[in-house]
């Protein structure tokens, strides 16, 4: 499957200007999850391990690449919608995406996105009305009794989580105790 | 940064970093080709519409937070027949959810024609802040819904 045009169009500029046109973490997922390339992509990742394995990697690449730290972070939307794709349909990938989301300098809805991934006790907040329609793909989306959802990612695969420290995440307690 | 209403409740906010020049550029251009209407006034990203309106341009604060605001300001609702220049312009997106808020900056009455054309100052997210006509706006930002005023 080739996701490159996928990603090519939400790595671009012009991607970037559209979605960062909305005033708020919630209407800016809202946006996303309207866009064809995500749609195109979503669907790609559903059926597709490897596609996930490389859109991980992209977040990776983009996490450690190097910014002019005197602005906000150029790989910021992508790297929010990449890691909310995953936490859609992959969560486990979606942990170790948002490990390396937090080492990437200046972000802000890329960080919104991991808090609520590695600490969704805390930020329960990727809520349920961007993931209507998104529930057929065995991703973890629970309702939350009041017409929504709650999204809650899986915990790594020994059930614990890395304790994280840095500007970006100041928690030592990061467990998710309502979580099983 | 410290923020409240005039009831002193505290107004939830933070600051965005500046994107780079490039980005707000790309932005504007976008911008001026898909908004015939559209003037830009500042290429900003460090506040969104809600803080241009309610806290001087300095700092973000959701959307969410402006019925609070609204009634601890002591802001009316008004018709659009009432409207002044710096009034407030409130849109709408799915299920009336404020999208987007925009102030009052003139309104226009054609010579030839009579009709009144607003023009509304607002900041578009994180792409800059743009006068325009009032309906003139991404589909993004919601649709025109209701106008406040905190004239007295």
């Amino acid at each position: 499957m080739n996701w490159q045009q996928e990603a090519t169009e939400i790595e671009s500029i012009e991607f970037d200007v559209q979605l960062n046109v909305v005033s708020s973490f919630k209407l800016f997922l809202n946006a996303a999850r309207k866009e064809p390339s995500v749609i195109a992509l979503y669907r790609a990742m559903q059926t597709s391990e490897e596609v996930s394995e490389k859109v991980l990697g992209r977040v990776c690449d983009l996490s450690r690449q190097e910014i002019d730290t005197r602005y906000a972070n150029t790989n910021d939307t992508a790297l929010a919608v990449y890691l909310w794709l995953l936490s859609v349909c992959r969560p486990t990938h979606a942990t170790i995406g948002a490990l390396c989301v937090v080492d990437a300098a200046n972000c802000h809805y890329a960080w919104k996105v991991a808090r609520s991934i590695l600490l969704p006790s805390l930020d329960p907040v990727l809520s349920g009305d961007m993931m209507a329609g998104w529930t057929d793909h065995g991703a973890e989306v629970l309702s939350n009794g009041s017409g929504g959802w709650i999204f809650k990612p899986c915990p790594l695969s020994n059930g614990t989580r890395k304790i994280l420290s840095g500007s970006a995440f100041s928690v030592s307690d990061a467990g998710n105790p309502g979580h099983t | 940064m410290a923020l409240s209403t005039k009831q002193g409740r505290q107004i939830p906010n933070e600051q965005y970093e500046q994107r780079v020049r490039e980005a707000m550029e790309a932005a504007k251009d976008m911008v001026l080709a898909n908004h015939p209407s559209a003037r830009v006034r500042s290429l900003q990203s460090i506040y969104n519409c809600m803080g241009m309106v309610f806290a001087s341009r300095r700092t973000c604060i959701e959307p969410d937070h402006l019925e609070m605001i609204l009634v601890d300001d002591q802001y009316t609702r008004i018709s659009e027949s009432e409207i002044e220049a710096g009034d407030l312009i409130v849109y709408r997106g799915d299920e009336s959810e404020v999208s987007h808020v925009g102030m009052i900056a003139r309104i226009e009455t054609s010579l030839a024609t009579g009709e009144q054309r607003v023009i509304v100052l607002s900041q578009w997210g994180r792409d800059g802040e743009y006068f325009h006509e009032v309906d003139d706006v991404n589909p993004r930002l919601g649709e025109p819904s209701d106008y406040w005023t905190d004239r007295k």
